[in-house]
């Protein structure tokens, strides 16, 4: 339980009316800034935090492995991602 | 050329739970 993924039924999409990702999921509505929805799209249960960092850095400089976990810990708590 | 690297931002999120407002953003939505 390690490697995190969207839940059934959760879809990460991008509003271009607000030139924004967003993340629909039964219950309502999500708005990530750039740096979480980069992090949701990683999370497809085949990377695990660190690994999620890693391939962050080759996009952002000054990726913090623990900023990854603390959002991923969020997003499960709002039920948008589970542990696989 | 070495892409250029953005800036990492602390990850962050607002939420819109109540049917009241999904429907406000959806409606705002393309």
């Amino acid at each position: 339980m390690v490697k995190p993924r969207l839940r059934t039924g959760v879809r990460l999409t991008f509003d271009r009316v607000r030139d924004t990702h967003v993340l629909l999921f039964p219950e309502g509505v999500l708005v990530p800034n750039a740096t979480a929805a980069a992090v949701l799209e990683l999370c497809d249960g085949s990377n695990e935090v660190g690994e999620i960092a890693d391939r962050l850095g080759a996009r952002f400089r000054g990726v913090r492995v623990e900023d990854v976990a603390g959002v991923l810990a969020r997003f499960e708590d709002r039920r948008v991602v589970e542990w696989t | 050329d070495t892409p250029e690297l953005e800036v990492w931002t602390t990850p962050d999120f607002v939420e819109y739970e109540t049917p009241m407002e999904v429907t406000a953003y959806a409606a705002r939505m393309d």
